[in-house]
This record gives C-alpha cells, sequence and structure tokens, in this order.
C-alpha cells in the first residue's frame, strides 16, 4: 500500500511540474531592439527579406472561388508589389474565437494577425502579456510611415487608433469617406406611394399615414423591423441615439431616456394597429426574405447589400412590387435627422504584429504597404489592367478605379461565383488593412436604389452625438464589472421593451418598472463610469 | 487466476501486495489488459485531461498567461454567477424545463416500446418504426424551422389549438413565454420518441415468453400481462435509464434553446447555460463560464449520486 501511496504522489508531482511547463506564463520579451533597417519604398530588396515567408494568422469563410487566402490573386499581387512573401493560416469557419484564445497561448504564435474585430478594451492586455507587439516605438521609429504619415494628416485617426493607456497596436481598416460609415437603410414600396399619391415619409406622422394607406391597399406587414439590443430603429426621430452616446458633452445611455419611452408607446401603438410585424422577434432571415418579396412586407430596415440589395434581385420586375430606399425619420420636417446607426472611421478590423515574431519590422513593412496610395488601390481593388482599370464617374466626373467584367458581370465570372466573392479573391474589400475605398462601395451597391440608400443613411447628425471609439475603451480591470452590470441590462431592455410593444405587460405600469429595474440595476453607475472616461479623454 | 483464488488465508493476501498481483494478473491476462487500455486512455486523454481547466474558474484567466500564470481569485468567479440578477431566474427555467422532460418525456418511449409489442402484423411494426424514427435523423435547425413554422400563428398546431380551445391566435404561440417548456418538451418527445424507445423493445424482447403463457393461464388478459410481466421485467432497464438521465438533469439542449429562444419568450426559456453562452463566451470570459460549467456538474453529479442511492434503498437496481 505504502508503495501505491509513493507512486500516486510521484504521478501527481509529475503532473503539476508538467502543468506549469506546460502551461506556463509566457510573459513579455521586455526591452526588445526597436531598430529600422529596412529602406523605404517597395519592393524591399530580397537582402532585408532574407528568404522569410511571414505568417498571417486570419479568419476567413471559404467560398466557391477559394477555400483560402493562400488561394487568392491578393495575396500574390500583395507579395508581388511588397516583394515579402507570406502564407495565410486560417480557424475554422464558427470557432474564431476559441482559435484565437488557443493561438495567444501556444507558443507557436504567426507574425502577424488579422480579425475582423479588436477588442480595444483588452488591447493593453494584450500587449501587457506579450501576446501583440506595443507598436507605439516602432511608430516613433519610423517603421510604418505611411500609417504616420495618414495619421498626421487626420488626427482624429490617430487618436482613436489608440488603446486605453496610449498605445498603438494595430493596423485598422480606416474607412476612407463618410458614405462608408452606415450601411442600414430604411426602405418602403415605391409602388404604393405611386398608388396612393403619397410622399416619402419622413416624420413620424407621415410613416403612420403611409402604414394606414398600405394596410389600406392590402398589405399584410406595413412595417418589417429588427430590434435587439443594438438597433431600435426610428428612435432617432424621437431625438434619442441608440447605446451610449453625449449632448453637450453629458454622457447619455439611449434606452435610459424620456424620448426612448415616447419610441417604445408609439411601437405599442403601431403593434396594435397591425402595422408593425407581429413576429418582430423572430428575425430569421428566410421568414424576413419571405415576406418583402412576396409583398407582404410595406417597409422595412436592414442592410444595402444584404437586405435591400438581395431583395432586389430577387423580387420579379413583373410583379410590380417597386422597393425605395427612403431617408431616415426624423422628428420636424426637413430637419436633418439625428441618429442612424453608424460605424467610426477607424474600424476595429485590423492586423496587428505577433509579440513573438521574429520578423517584426519585416511584417510592419508588410502592413504599411496597404497605407501607401498603391496599397490603398491594390486592397480595394487588386492589380491594374487584370482586375481594374481608370474610368470616369458620370454622376462626378471624377476618376476612378472600375472593377473589371471579371469581377462585375455574371457572365465573365467563374460559374458559381457572386461579385462579392471575386471581390475577395481579387481585392480584400470586406477588412483591408488599408483605408476602404468609397469607389468599392458604389460599385458593389450598383443599383439606383442602392446609392440613394446610401445617400440617405449617411446623411444624419449622429457624428455630433457619438462617443469617440477611444472615450469608451474600458480599462481592463474595470472591463469584467461594467459587462457584468451590462449584460443584465441588456437582457431586460431587450425583453422588456419586446413585451411592452406586444401588449403582453401593461404599458404605463410596464413602462415606469422598466425605469425603476435600469435605475436598481445600476445603469446610473455605467452611465457615469463612460461619463469619467469622456472626460478623461476630452482633457487629455 | 487459479492461483489467485487459492489465496484464502488473510495473512497471505498481506504478505502479496497489489503491484505484486497486478504484476501477475498484467502477466496472464495481457490481450485483455491490451484491449481496456484503449477505453482508459480516452478517458484520460479527453475526459480526464482537460479536467485541470476548471481551474480557470477560479483564476482571472487570460489566454496568453495560460493556468499556470493567470491569477488567481477564488471564488469570486461564484460570487459574480450567483450574484446575477437573472441567476435565479434561469435557475428556475432550467429545473422547470428538465424537470418536464423527466416528467413527461422520460415516460414516453416506455409506453411506445410497450404499445409497439402488442402490434401482431410484424410488417405493420417495421414500418411505423421507419416512419417514427425520421425526425431523429433529421438536423436541430430543420426540425426548429419546422416547430416555428408549426406554431405560427396560421401553423397547423395553433391552428388545431385554436379549433379546440376557441382562442384566436394573433401571434406564433412561441411568443407566449407560458408555453415555451410545452413547445419545448413536446417537439422533443415528437422528435425522439422512437429513437430511445430502442433500448426498451429491446429489453422487452428479452422477457421469457414462459412468463406471458403462465399468465395467460392464470387468467391474465393483455394489460394485465403488460402490468404483471413486462414492466416487471424491464424496470432494471427504466431505472438504469433514469438514474443516467438524473445525471443530466442541467443539462438543457443548448442548441435547441438558443433556435427558439426569443425576447418574448426568454422569461421562461431562458436557461442559465444559454444565458452563460450569452455572458462568458461571447465577452471571451472563460472563467465564469468554467464556474458556471463546475457549478453544473456539481450540482449533476449531487442528482445521478442521490438517484442511484435512492434506487439502492427502493430496489435492487443501482449502477454501484
Amino acid at each position: 500500500m505504502n508503495k501505491f501511496v509513493k507512486s500516486i504522489s510521484a504521478l501527481t508531482a509529475a503532473a503539476i511540474c508538467f502543468s506549469i511547463a506546460g502551461c506556463g506564463n509566457k510573459s513579455a520579451v521586455n526591452n526588445e531592439e526597436v531598430k529600422v533597417t529596412i529602406p523605404e519604398g517597395y519592393p524591399v530588396a530580397a537582402e532585408y527579406t532574407d528568404g522569410v515567408t511571414l505568417r498571417i494568422w486570419s479568419t476567413f469563410t471559404p467560398t466557391a472561388v477559394q477555400t483560402s487566402m493562400n488561394e487568392s490573386k491578393i495575396k500574390a499581387y500583395l507579395e508581388e508589389a511588397t516583394g515579402i512573401s507570406t502564407v495565410y493560416e486560417h480557424p475554422a469557419p464558427g470557432s474564431e474565437s476559441d482559435a484565437f484564445s488557443l493561438m495567444l497561448a501556444s507558443d507557436d504564435m504567426p507574425d502577424i494577425i488579422r480579425q475582423g474585430g479588436w477588442n480595444n478594451p483588452q488591447a493593453d492586455e494584450h500587449i501587457d502579456t506579450g501576446a501583440i507587439t506595443d507598436l507605439t516605438p516602432w511608430m516613433e521609429a519610423g517603421a510604418m510611415p505611411n500609417l504616420k504619415k495618414l495619421f498626421e494628416e487626420h488626427p482624429e485617426w490617430d487618436e482613436a487608433s489608440k488603446t486605453y493607456s496610449g498605445r498603438y497596436f494595430y493596423f485598422p481598416m480606416i474607412l476612407g469617406d463618410d458614405i462608408l460609415k452606415s450601411y442600414r437603410i430604411y426602405a418602403i414600396r415605391q409602388d404604393i406611394l405611386e398608388k396612393t399619391g403619397l410622399e416619402a415619409p419622413e416624420t413620424i406622422e407621415e410613416w403612420e399615414t403611409y402604414f394606414a394607406a398600405a394596410k389600406e391597399a392590402g398589405i399584410k406587414v406595413p412595417l418589417s423591423i429588427p430590434m435587439n439590443q443594438w438597433e431600435h430603429p426610428f428612435i432617432g426621430a424621437f431625438q434619442v441615439c441608440d447605446g451610449f452616446y453625449q449632448v453637450d458633452n453629458t454622457v447619455k445611455f439611449g434606452p435610459y431616456e424620456e424620448g426612448f419611452e415616447q419610441w417604445i408607446r408609439t411601437m405599442a401603438k403601431w403593434y396594435a394597429n397591425g402595422w408593425l410585424d407581429p413576429e418582430f422577434v423572430d428575425q430569421t432571415a428566410s421568414r424576413v426574405n419571405a415576406l418583402v418579396t412576396n409583398g407582404d412586407a410595406g417597409a422595412f430596415y436592414g442592410s444595402v447589400g444584404g437586405h435591400l440589395g438581395t431583395y432586389l434581385s430577387a423580387i420579379d420586375p413583373a410583379s410590380g412590387i417597386k422597393l425605395d430606399a427612403v431617408k431616415v425619420p426624423t422628428h420636424k420636417k426637413g430637419e436633418r435627422p439625428m441618429y442612424n446607426a453608424s460605424q467610426y472611421s477607424v474600424h476595429s478590423a485590423g492586423a496587428t504584429v505577433s509579440g513573438t515574431s521574429k520578423h517584426k519590422e519585416l511584417a510592419m513593412k508588410y502592413l504599411d504597404f496597404g497605407y501607401s496610395e498603391e496599397g490603398q488601390i491594390m486592397w480595394n481593388h487588386g492589380k491594374e489592367g487584370e482586375s481594374w482599370n481608370w474610368a470616369v464617374y458620370e454622376e462626378t466626373g471624377e476618376k476612378y478605379p472600375k472593377y473589371e467584367d471579371i469581377i462585375t458581370s455574371a457572365e465573365k465570372r467563374p460559374e458559381g461565383a457572386s461579385m462579392g466573392m471575386m471581390l475577395g479573391h481579387y481585392c480584400d474589400t470586406g477588412n483591408p488593412v488599408s483605408v476602404q475605398s468609397k469607389w468599392y462601395l458604389l460599385q458593389n451597391n450598383a443599383t439606383p436604389q442602392q446609392r440613394k440608400a446610401l445617400q440617405y443613411c449617411n446623411d444624419t447628425d449622429v457624428e455630433k452625438y457619438q462617443l469617440p471609439n477611444a472615450a469608451q475603451y474600458v480599462p481592463a480591470e474595470e472591463y469584467t464589472e461594467i459587462n457584468d452590470k451590462m449584460t443584465p441590462i441588456f437582457t431586460y431592455i431587450d425583453e422588456q421593451v419586446a413585451k411592452l410593444i406586444a401588449g403582453k405587460v401593461d404599458l404605463e405600469s410596464g413602462l415606469e418598472e422598466y425605469r425603476k429595474t435600469l435605475k436598481d440595476q445600476g445603469i446610473e453607475d455605467v452611465i457615469a463610469k463612460y461619463q469619467e472616461l469622456y472626460d478623461i479623454y476630452r482633457n487629455k | 487466476m487459479a492461483k489467485q483464488n487459492a489465496v484464502t488465508k488473510k495473512s497471505d493476501v498481506k504478505k502479496v501486495g497489489y503491484f505484486a498481483r497486478l504484476r501477475h494478473d498484467l502477466a496472464i491476462n495481457k490481450s485483455l489488459y491490451l484491449i481496456l487500455l484503449v477505453p482508459v486512455l480516452w478517458y484520460a486523454i479527453f475526459a480526464y485531461g482537460p479536467m485541470y481547466g476548471a481551474l480557470m474558474a477560479f483564476q482571472k484567466f487570460n489566454a496568453r498567461l495560460g493556468i499556470g500564470g493567470s491569477p488567481w481569485v477564488g471564488f469570486d468567479n461564484f460570487v459574480r454567477f450567483f450574484s446575477d440578477p437573472y441567476f435565479t431566474r434561469d435557475l428556475i427555467n432550467t429545473l422547470r424545463i428538465s424537470i418536464a422532460s423527466v416528467v413527461f418525456y422520460f415516460p414516453m418511449p416506455i409506453i411506445f416500446a410497450l404499445l409497439i409489442n402488442e402490434i401482431d402484423s410484424r410488417r405493420f411494426v417495421k414500418v411505423v418504426q421507419t416512419i417514427t424514427y425520421i425526425p431523429h435523423f433529421i438536423s436541430l435547425v430543420v426540425v426548429c424551422g419546422m416547430i416555428k413554422t408549426f406554431v405560427a400563428s396560421d401553423g397547423i398546431i395553433t391552428t388545431l389549438v385554436s379549433s379546440i380551445t376557441g382562442i384566436e391566435f394573433k401571434e406564433s404561440l412561441l411568443n407566449n413565454a407560458n408555453l415555451f417548456t410545452t413547445i419545448f418538451v413536446g417537439s422533443d418527445i415528437w422528435q425522439n420518441i422512437a429513437w430511445s424507445s430502442i433500448i426498451y423493445i429491446a429489453a422487452i424482447m428479452g422477457v421469457e415468453q414462459q412468463l406471458y403463457e403462465a399468465a395467460a393461464i392464470d387468467g391474465a388478459g393483455r394489460l394485465r400481462q403488460v402490468w404483471y410481466v413486462t414492466l416487471p421485467s424491464i424496470l432494471p432497464t427504466i431505472i438504469t435509464m433514469l438514474i443516467l438521465r438524473m445525471g443530466s438533469i442541467f443539462s438543457v439542449n443548448n442548441e435547441k434553446i438558443l433556435l427558439l429562444i426569443n425576447q418574448l419568450n426568454a422569461e421562461q426559456g431562458e436557461t442559465l447555460s444559454y444565458y452563460i453562452y450569452k455572458k462568458g463566451i461571447t465577452n471571451a470570459d472563460y472563467s465564469l463560464s468554467s464556474a458556471a460549467g463546475l457549478f453544473n456538474s456539481v450540482i449533476n453529479l449531487v442528482f445521478v449520486v442521490a438517484t442511484n442511492y435512492i434506487s439502492k434503498k427502493c430496489s435492487d437496481t443501482y449502477l454501484w
């Protein structure tokens, strides 16, 4: 028996040693040497690349055209232009977040990490644990001249791309034009407007007139909109923005505002009148798709490409159903709309250099190319003569890189390939490590309705009220605390709002309870926290 | 083996140590141990190996620092988990759905197996079995799509309910929080009743025919034969299945919840594991998720041990 006990303890000891060795502390490589040796300009000479192939970790969804970025044309174009060879590694689609954590835990990290969304509050933590490189000293040393130049021209981009503690940590995707910021649009049935002689609705009253007319005309569901913790369509017409925002430097939380209660009352009325989709809580794509394309929906809110674009091509012109974009709803007629869901110029998508890379300078050199003039065109359009050529934009007379037929024409494309797939093959328009170009957007959403929608949905005052991205960086230590408060709050808002609208609870007492519960769950503490962060940001 | 049996005196047992006996047994039954090695390795690598990850529940886990380097925070994650405003509600929801499933779903396959057994035409049995197995093989996403269609405001089930009760439904039945458990468990029964009955059908097949003959001679009708012969004969199978089922009392099918839940039925449909998915996984808060997972496992363990204990006291069937 003694022997048995001994061997068990020996085994346990071995297991503990093993686990410590296997999952030991991979702390940061401190005091690394920051020295820029590679001269400016591309392609990089062979003596500097030294036969190195940079490993790029990137999320990726296989398409009919390519099963990996390694098969893409854009990868080859970039290699040719920069003189740096690369190889892509992709996590399995659907498990990106787990794969990302696993990669951080492994000893074998790639050189470059590309992600669709960097979680800025955690960026400082990633730098401190040595997972990613602090780019600040490299920026100062001149390892990324193109990005630095852009940041000097646009100080607001510079500010927005830093972590809470003020360090550079990634090469962000930057939206190069205001038109790229919002893609959430309101659309109605043009044919009903024509039939009833109504004008395109702008205010809540006009929308209500439209719904009543649509109902009269036999439309089953005059309005189909999604509602969730991120989006509450029409809210801008009640002089409220979604989420956290500021008015005259006072931070507010949309769903805790007076106007939001007005919005709930209005939605409840629309629901009771049979105007709002009775199944608004079920936003299954196939259901909404059928609703719109069968002509059962009188109006909807959605994406310019994924919804409007899809529906436009799915609807048979002979059916008489005509969709068109309308302006974002306003409080008073003729006013500029206050709010529409909108993205930041400095997007959370981007690439960074891992903390363990042995070729940091080369990796930065490769990524910085995307911010040069030549690189911007390449990431957005591909290679001249192959995937694009210069042309003149008729509406404005501007010269622009026009995609070739291989991308735009259904006949020229390989079978089964959509325009979106070709854009991901010849260029990387989804999340370019570069400045996203409006010419991509305008060509990808080419129908007149979509272009009109893009004009309308970006014509709002949202920037006046938006909290700067950098002002929302919650320090890592407090992030958990805020998450612990906000998850139940969002859960409550989601459920109570739906119940109030659907008449499951009494409107008056329900609204009273709504305000009280948010207060009890500590929303005012969170607002105060964001106020504090915003004040620190402003006084910097 | 023969040698071991020969050891009878207590003093002899002490003399031959555990490892000596093991070595001896290894030599004799080499091939048996080799076969055993496969499942043992499987459990060691895939079931016991990852268990050290439960340590995350007591840390503020950071993937880069790993379990060796992340700071220890004691029971903080558990406190966060228990003090969440939605903990109680979601705990009750989990239990409600789970208990409803044990009470209503669990007996169904047994009844189904008994009914199948009473059919004389083999051909008819085959046809019934084949048809009823089919839903089990449909992917859950499609099944939930079907459920949604059936209970939509103009769906087949809604129409049926309307015509029986006389209530008009303006919206999907799923939007009624009170009906969520019924729809969830009911659709489970529809999908899996036949598949789960296989084990009982097999058990019924093993019942001695002479018992039925004896019962018939004693004047027992078909119903009495079922009650006094079939059911007692398959009772050990039923109890074993029940004990195993209690071992997952806290595990409600998360994917199905995810596919059926909406803002209006969340009040009764949101389970603990779904909430933790929302709060932990989507925010990469692995420590919280581990704490919740550990809590789940402990409860499940308590239930399975308790059921086994009760069963051992009340009947002769038990797992250990």
